[in-house]
């Protein structure tokens, strides 16, 4: 019966701020009855939304389910929605005498949606904040619509030079920023290569991003913090998803409600590139008469939980995991010899990457009244595993070796609201790592060598939001204490932050504080690492101002300082040997001399110092927009003198912008440029006494890339129906296909520089179903 | 397909093995700059405190003016061992140490810090373990261990031109004594100085012409060679630049066929380089042909 009420709307999305008199949707004629049932759902999911509606002055809640009931005098009457994340919406209806009537309308979300991105400190922690909607973040072009990718145009944030995906911010490693998704520590966030996050999009609640300036909750870094969260929706009885399809992968997320107090949601997502790569090189081969080898990339990730949820107690079980592979397919022909080497060697000699983790986790929320509980576990294993080596070919991980372990982590976290006397909070975490490092590289016949350890990091935590007056303090500690490579180390990190409100649109805010974290395995495993690195420590300082302007315009700009006394990098060293492949049972050695890139690492100290600044426009008029730079130094001294960080970019610019156009179209654009990464060159000589050449390696990243520059494009439009929507979009990497180099490599004299270029442009074009 | 392109040429950068050196010196003859191309230390078995004369053959384009040839050599007064292969020795300014210019150049080695000697330890090379030198066991040598007394260096001979730099270096091998070189190298007595090995040309043809095919014979005096490599101002060599030797009366000899092109006119160099030493010691010869083209 209530489909025959089914309302089109239509009307344009204002800011946040704009309070211009609701729209007016006309109602088709209804028959009059003494009670009306209606029922409001979000157009274009079909979802039920939460809020008010009014009528005849009188104002009803909506139900769980979207629905309200109420009685009403025959007539004309206006219906008028309220609710915080819809648009508000008035329906007129006419109403007949003596009939039961129900009907059902559609609102629209708002053109910002639900906040996604949290940038800078919670605020509840006093320093600045920034938030970016979901709608804004997935039409970032270049991100292929993954809003977590988004956070590489970031104020503070680096692109990544390797191939791992790794979050690069304010010039230090990747290994400096560690990545959660629902505060679960997992090794890594993006696939490698294709950048795609391990989190189906569609699941993504919001994104905690710390450029700095931690909380005492987060241990386990020395500059930055990702907490991707997920799945913190409310479900209704109704079933809702999300199917995506593009040139790369496929993905289908669900959710829904099982009676009162049970909901789940789930999502997962594959890779389709090996496939089309593997099409590719069967059609080249056919036209080529000749079979050739090829590299494919392939990837899934996954993410479910089932939650309880009862009054002030909530229960979830969730899983989450991903897995990763570079794998090379050789000629036909050559494939026996690969597989007889495999047995001889004890690893897959092609699969060339793979990495991967599994996580289950069991947690207990409740909150009541001010005070809040968090507690939960969660446990399964990871690995990493690389054959790939030199010229910084990866930024961070194994080279040519595996990790392997488990990963087991516990956190209890409470809060008390004291009113005026703020908030205080309190935690401790334990994270328990058996892990296992093999080297390939050093390998006999006989043995792979390999590093087992039993990592322990442990921390108790607080701190405390003191409100005086426009003036917020927030002092806290963490201790931690990290046991690894037969070491035992207290790290205490007191942390302060302030925020002051000079006027009702400018704030200011300052942080200082120390930072630890125990290093990669990897890093100090025997054979590929360093085994006398110790806990690296870090103390950040940073102060800024925030601004609101006219016009929908917002302004920040943070001065940033960081002191790494323990800072381990990574670098290399050249021998020449004979090129030896070991494994168990096997062993080959090349007849002559060839160099090898020896990686090293070295326990530095590092300076990282600069400026920030984010202007932004919200939605207004159908456009949004903004604008990130960041001008700094990354350095890093060791005995020999200074020299620049691997990611020591003195400058970087990020234009991002979006214009809303009629009939659900809408462009997007993204330009950046940021100054070139440094690099280590090398110069030839040649050995006489055995007609070899060679490379001589100069000073450490004594030179620099060319400037890095890169344009990216996306067109979508969408077509919305009341239960469902579709969206199509194209979205172009590097459309200018700037030429942007990525490593070095050499002829084999070491005369001549191969620059091996960054992705070409690449275009991908997919379809998103929401239902 | 351009995603492939970057795939397969990242597998080639960073998986594949690195195309064959060899190879690639091997058609890398015609000099279009400047190289180091040999080193020669004289006496090859050099002595710690005793003279030495280095010398150094650099090539260079025609009509180019070549720097005098700076010496280098790396870690020789340290008290830590220098791996002979490990070349980052060079990029460590510490550990560089500056000897003079000039080719022949005249120098007197220093004394050589020496490691205490421990009878009975065997003297590895390189820090290998599994790389011990011969004979230098307690068991072999009935106690004596004078064969740690023997180092290993980089020497580093460096020259310009026109602001492009040619550096060649070889592995410096210093005893103590020449009975500890002769412990180290059992076989050197029987080695020629390469004083001895000269190197001479036969050519078929009395006169040749641009665009002729030109048979070339280089023997050598010594007792040893793996290869000959060759270098040439213009043309083409059937043979590669590398040439395998064979016994020969004189001691070795090589062959190789060169193309000269049909444009080619005025002097037409060609150099020989060979390793009359069964050993990686610095004791390169050569010798260069001078061809009249009309």
């Amino acid at each position: 019966m209530w489909w025959l009420s089914l309302v089109e709307i239509s009307v344009a999305n204002p800011s946040e701020s704009d309070l211009d008199p609701l729209p007016v949707a006309a109602a088709a004629p209804i028959q009059a009855s003494s009670e009306i049932i209606c029922r409001v759902l979000e157009k274009g999911s079909g979802r039920s939304v939460v809020g008010d509606v009014v009528l005849d002055e009188a104002r009803f809640s909506l139900d769980e389910t979207g629905r309200f009931r109420a009685t009403i005098a025959p007539g004309t009457h206006l219906l008028a929605f309220e609710g915080v994340d819809h648009l508000p919406t008035t329906f007129e209806i006419t109403v007949a005498e003596g009939q039961t009537f129900e009907a059902t309308y559609y609102v629209e979300r708002w053109g910002d949606g639900e906040a996604l991105m949290v940038y800078g400190r919670a605020k509840s922690d006093a320093v600045s904040r920034h938030t970016f909607s979901e709608a804004e973040l997935r039409k970032v072009p270049g991100a292929f619509g993954d809003p977590i990718r988004a956070t590489q145009s970031l104020p503070g944030v680096a692109r990544s030079q390797g191939l791992n995906g790794d979050i690069v911010v304010r010039g230090a490693e990747g290994m400096n920023t560690a990545v959660y998704i629902d505060e679960i520590p997992v090794p890594y966030l993006f696939h490698f290569f294709v950048g795609r996050s391990v989190v189906n999009p569609t699941l993504v609640d919001d994104v905690e991003f710390y450029a700095g300036g931690l909380p005492s909750r987060f241990g386990e870094s020395t500059q930055a913090v990702v907490n991707v969260r997920t799945l913190d929706s409310q479900p209704d009885a109704w079933v809702h998803g999300k199917i995506t399809a593009d040139l790369m992968d496929f993905g289908i997320s669900s959710e829904g409600k099982i009676g009162q107090h049970l909901t789940w949601q789930a999502g997962a997502r594959a890779s389709w590139l090996s496939q089309l790569i593997s099409l590719g090189a069967s059609i080249s081969s056919a036209a080529n008469d000749r079979s050739s080898g090829y590299p494919t990339v392939s990837y899934l990730d996954y993410t479910g939980r089932v939650a309880w949820e009862n009054g002030p107690d909530r229960v979830s079980l969730t899983a989450l995991g991903a897995h990763d592979i570079l794998k090379f397919t050789p000629p036909k022909l050559e494939r026996s010899l690969y597989e007889d080497r495999e047995k001889a060697l004890g690893y897959d000699p092609l699969e060339l990457m793979e990495n991967g983790f599994h996580r289950l986790q069991l947690r207990w929320d409740r909150r009541e009244g001010g005070r809040t509980q968090t507690t939960w576990v969660a446990a399964g294993p990871e690995q990493e595993k690389s054959l790939l080596v030199g010229f910084g070919a990866l930024a961070d991980g194994v080279e040519m070796g595996s990790l392997s372990g488990w990963n087991v982590a516990a956190r209890r976290e409470d809060s008390w609201s004291l009113e005026r006397w703020g908030t205080v909070r309190a935690g401790a975490d334990l994270t328990l790592q058996p892990i296992a490092v093999k080297d390939y590289r050093q390998a006999t016949p006989d043995e792979i060598p390999t590093t087992e350890d039993f990592r322990i990091g442990a921390g108790l935590w607080t701190d405390w939001s003191i409100p005086l007056g426009k003036l917020e303090v927030t002092p806290g500690f963490r201790g931690s204490v990290f046991d690894f490579n037969g070491q035992t180390q207290f790290a205490p990190d007191p942390r302060l932050s302030l925020r002051h409100g000079l006027t009702r649109r400018v704030s200011w805010t300052a942080y200082v504080g120390g930072l630890s974290q125990m290093p990669p395995a990897d890093r100090y495993a025997q054979g590929i690492g360093n085994p006398d690195i110790g806990v690296q420590r870090a103390w950040q300082a940073s102060t800024g101002v925030d601004l609101e302007l006219p016009a929908g315009l917002e302004a920040s700009m943070t001065v940033y300082g960081t002191y790494m006394p323990d800072q381990v990098v990574k670098d290399e060293r050249v021998v020449m040997a004979p090129v030896t492949i070991n494994g168990l049972g096997s062993s080959y050695t090349s007849p002559s001399d060839a160099p090898q890139f020896v990686p090293e690492f070295l326990t530095t100290t590092g300076v990282s110092w600069g400026v920030e600044g984010l202007l932004r426009m919200r939605s207004n008029g159908g456009f949004f927009g903004w604008l990130t730079f960041n001008l700094g130094r990354s350095t890093r001294h060791d005995e020999e003198g200074v020299f620049a960080a691997d990611y020591d970019a003195p400058f970087s610019v990020s234009l991002v912008g979006a214009q809303a156009l009629p009939k659900n179209w809408g462009v997007s654009g993204r330009a950046r440029v940021t100054s070139g990464y440094p690099f280590t060159p090398y110069e030839p000589a040649y050995d006489v006494s055995r007609d070899a050449w060679f490379p001589v390696r100069g000073e450490t990243n004594s030179d620099r890339f060319p400037v890095f520059g890169q344009v990216d494009i996306r067109v979508d439009k969408t077509w919305v129906k009341n239960s469902y929507k579709c969206t199509f979009f194209i979205d172009i990497m590097n459309v200018l296909n700037i030429q942007n180099p990525m490593l070095v490599s050499y002829d084999p004299t070491y005369r001549e520089r191969l620059t091996q270029i960054a992705l070409p442009i690449v275009p991908n074009f997919g379809l998103e179903l929401e239902y | 397909m351009q995603k492939l392109t970057l795939l397969s040429s990242f597998w080639f950068v960073a998986c594949a093995p690195a195309p064959d050196p060899w190879a690639a010196a091997a058609i890398d003859y015609v000099i279009d700059r400047p190289q180091v191309v040999g080193i020669q230390v004289q006496p090859w078995d050099a002595i710690s405190g005793e003279d030495v004369t280095l010398s150094a053959l650099v090539i260079a384009p025609p009509d180019e003016e070549v720097s005098p040839v700076r010496w280098k050599t790396c870690g020789y007064s340290q008290e830590e061992w220098v791996a002979i292969s490990d070349v980052g020795c060079l990029s460590e300014p510490d550990l560089v140490e500056p000897l003079g210019d000039g080719s022949p150049f005249a120098w007197t080695l220093p004394p050589m810090p020496t490691e205490p000697c421990d009878p009975g330890t065997a003297v590895v090379v390189n820090d290998d373990p599994n790389d011990v030198i011969p004979g230098s066991t307690a068991e072999e040598t009935e106690g004596e261990s004078s064969a740690c007394r023997v180092n290993a260096f980089p020497l580093v001979a460096e020259a310009e031109v026109n602001g492009e730099a040619a550096r060649g270096f070889a592995p410096l091998f210093v005893a103590q004594s020449t009975d500890d070189f002769r412990l180290f190298f059992p076989g050197a007595d029987e080695l020629e100085e390469p004083d001895d090995a000269e190197i001479a040309f036969e050519i078929d043809e009395a006169e040749v012409q641009a665009g002729d095919t030109v048979s070339i014979r280089a023997v050598g005096a010594g007792s040893f060679s793996h290869v000959f490599r060759w270098y040439i101002d213009a043309g083409y060599l059937q043979g590669t630049g590398r040439t395998a030797g064979f016994p020969h009366e004189d001691g070795w000899a090589t062959e190789n066929r060169l193309e000269i092109p049909e444009d080619y006119h005025g002097t037409l160099r060609v150099f020989v380089v060979f390793q009359p030493a069964e050993v990686p010691v610095a004791s390169n010869q050569w010798a260069q042909l001078d061809l009249e083209i009309p």
